[in-house]
């Protein structure tokens, strides 16, 4: 049998245990596209999202995000490609193992927080006695436990929004998506959020969240997929396509002065905000400190792989 | 997981979140106890004026009030004779409303304005029979010789197609529960639009939609909004029946009011179902293409206009009767649930057609299901502007079976 023949067999294998056990797996979106009458929104759009990882999802606005998180809960019907959970395709029931937290946030104003939890627990197939124990957690957690009789409208904003997180974990899914989750979030309710994110995936769940805060998503996303034009162009490990770009950002200062390395291809940039040379990835870190050195005394010497923002940029400008 | 069960749920949580709202008890509470007290005030009434009465005054003949009271019997009727002094205290009397009318001295009907037939038919022939008996005794004559001559034969009347001495009363009880019919399949009709409105308004509509099937949430919402309406309906068809079971009601010749009243609540209840159903997916249909609470009076005229041909067929029944464009019209499934079960309480109902009409409003229902979940998939998720029935139809086409089925 040759190779691919034994990949294959380990991947059946691999994704028929993870169906029996029900572990969560991988979700994966398989070259979908999309037209709303003469708009195309999405062309080719594949991605996996890995169980135990969280992936952001990037694109400006209208590239595709939202339709294809919808297209993953069924709220959008692709026109062509598939979107599959270990390996299957996705279908109602599996759906109710995932949690979605749309752009559009939205609860019932007059329900109150614990019956409107309980309620959307028990449609994703929950029974009480789970649901109300999962609540009772979530709220202790979020200190919100004396609020679990207000009705939502009386909730402050920030309350607000963490009910919203909360409809879409309290059923504890195997795939997690988030609709842009940090916007309209203060600095508290970041860290807040995405520290329950990261809970999520080490208990072994999918992420994908989207977002437009790419520090952030450099801070917590292990991969990226960043769409354009309903496009995938570029998708993989963060680590790895910051290493692999073809250049490097360095500023090297010799005596209080910006130095220029004497290396081919160098050039200036003040993107950061802060002049500094851009040089190819092939010059090695020793080699620049070496001819650093030659020069005068460093004062300072900063040497990096192009930030997300860079990555993000090159993707999306054509 | 089931979609039946995730239906259940949302219909649960539809009629529990509505049914806690204090208006929607309240409005139970009166509208029940104003009926059951609306039936006692009417039984007095209708106990109260069932005979007429008439004043005799002045110089009579003797026997004149036996006379009269005959007279009466032979039409059927009950009356109450009232002797007066005089021509002029009788003739006050009708004047203050006392009497319907008098017979003065003899041979003077006195009314307030034209007196009606029976009123004219049993005081003339009570005064021609006195004044006969009075000329037959002054002869000497035997009355009943005179009688055989003068009137030798009774002529009687053969009805081939007697008429129903109720059909005012039918036809405005009828009317009535039509009225009630109408106000509430269009009341709770409404409400699915609101509440579909509202869930896309609010936004909440896409974190439910990701958990259920449209046809689901659509269902759910219906069925809860519905067993609420019953609940309302349920309690006005009770309260008519409590109120007919504990009121006096004066014997009316009709055999068993009661149990005609039961049979139309029975009626009600069904037509109530069927015409709730017909409308609240029609509404349903248009409240999904608005996102707005501001925009609903665009929509909800339309329902309204729907409707309107049903109220007016049966107003102008009620007074003159049943036609064959209301026989027409009691098939029409936007139409039959109020005009059918006029028709059976006025009595102008074949079972048969009563039958046909169900399947045609079920066959409706059904469609309506259908169309309605595809345009609520068409336009739940997309807010802003109205969006066109036709667009939404398109955008629906798109059938999940092929990721739902899997």
């Amino acid at each position: 049998m040759p190779d691919g023949g034994y990949q294959m067999l380990i991947c059946w294998l691999c994704s028929a245990v993870c169906s029996l056990l029900s572990l969560p797996g991988m979700l994966s979106v398989r070259g979908i596209a999309k037209r709303f009458g003469d708009v195309t929104a999405l062309r080719d759009v594949s991605f996996d999202v890995q169980p135990g990882r969280i992936l952001g999802f990037l694109g400006r606005n209208g590239a595709g995000k939202t339709t294809t998180m919808r297209s993953i809960f069924g709220l959008v019907e692709p026109d062509t490609g598939s979107i599959l959970y270990n390996g299957e395709r996705l279908d109602g029931g599996m759906r109710l193992r995932f949690g979605y937290m749309p752009e559009e946030r939205g609860l019932y104003p007059r329900m109150q927080v614990r019956g409107q939890l309980l309620y959307f627990a028990s449609l994703s197939g929950m029974n009480t006695t789970d649901a109300t124990t999962s609540i009772d957690h979530w709220l202790d957690r979020f200190e919100l436990a004396d609020r679990a009789s207000a009705k939502l409208e009386d909730l402050s904003h920030g309350n607000q929004q963490r009910i919203q997180l909360l409809a879409a974990v309290i059923h504890e899914p195997e795939v997690l998506v988030l609709d842009e989750p940090f916007s309209g979030l203060d600095p508290i309710g970041v860290e807040s959020l995405s520290g329950v994110i990261r809970e999520f995936a080490d208990n072994g769940a999918a992420i994908l969240f989207s977002s437009h805060q790419l520090d952030l998503v450099e801070h917590i996303c292990e991969d990226v997929a960043i769409v354009e034009e309903g496009t995938i162009v570029l998708e993989g490990e963060l680590a790895a396509i910051r290493s692999d770009a073809p250049y490097r950002r360095v500023e090297i200062e010799i005596d209080g002065q910006l130095w220029q390395p004497p290396v081919a291809g160098v050039h200036t940039a003040d993107t950061t905000g802060r002049a500094h040379h851009i040089i190819d990835a092939s010059v090695g870190v020793e080699h620049l400190l070496e001819l650093a050195a030659a020069e005068g005394t460093i004062s300072r010497f900063s040497y990096e792989a192009p930030s997300l923002s860079d990555i993000f940029q090159e993707a999306v400008t054509p | 997981m089931s979609d039946l069960l995730q239906t259940y749920l949302i219909a649960r949580r539809e009629f529990l979140e509505r049914a806690k709202s204090r208006i929607f008890r309240v409005t139970i509470v009166v509208l029940a106890l104003v009926i059951v007290g609306g039936i006692f005030a009417l039984s007095f009434l209708v106990g109260r004026s069932s005979s007429a009465s008439y004043g005799v005054g002045g110089t009579s003949p003797p026997g004149l009030v036996a006379d009269i009271n005959a007279a009466a019997g032979a039409l059927e009727t009950e009356i109450i004779v009232v002797e007066y002094t005089s021509a002029t205290s009788a003739t006050a009397a009708v004047e203050s409303g006392e009497v319907k009318a008098a017979l003065v001295n003899g041979s003077t009907i006195v009314s307030v304005s034209s007196p009606s037939g029976t009123t004219v038919a049993i005081l003339s022939s009570a005064a021609n029979a006195a004044a006969r008996r009075q000329s037959a005794e002054s002869l000497g004559l035997d009355d009943a010789d005179v009688v055989s001559i003068v009137a030798p034969v009774t002529v009687t009347v053969d009805e081939l197609e007697p008429d129903d001495p109720d059909r005012a009363a039918k036809g405005v009880a009828s009317f009535l529960g039509a009225v009630v019919l109408l106000t509430t399949i269009m009341m709770f009709g409404q409400f699915v639009a609101m509440g579909i409105v509202e869930e896309k308004q609010n936004r909440v509509v896409e974190v439910v939609l990701a958990r259920v099937k449209t046809t689901s949430l659509l269902l759910g919402k219906v069925l809860g909004i519905g067993a609420l309406g019953l609940v309302q309906v349920g309690s006005i068809a009770i309260a008519v029946v409590a109120g007919l079971v504990l009121a006096p009601l004066p014997d009316l010749g009709v055999p068993d009011l009661t149990k005609i009243g039961v049979s139309a609540m029975v009626w009600l209840v069904l037509w109530f179902i069927l015409g709730y159903l017909v409308y609240s997916f029609l509404y349903a249909t248009l409240g999904a293409t608005i996102s707005r609470q501001e925009d609903m009076q665009s929509i909800a005229f339309i329902p309204a206009m729907a409707i309107l041909p049903a109220y007016f067929l049966i107003s102008f029944a009620a007074e003159t009767g049943s036609n064959t464009l209301v026989k027409i019209a009691s098939f029409v499934p936007l139409w039959s649930p109020i005009v059918m079960p006029f028709r059976l309480n006025i009595g102008d109902a074949q079972l048969w057609e009563v039958a046909l009409a169900i399947v045609l409003a079920v066959i409706t229902i059904i469609v309506l299901l259908f169309v309605g979940a595809r345009v609520y998939r068409g336009a739940a998720l997309r807010s802003g502007s109205r969006v066109s029935l036709l667009d939404a139809w398109r955008s629906g086409s798109e059938s999940r079976q092929q990721t739902t089925d899997g």
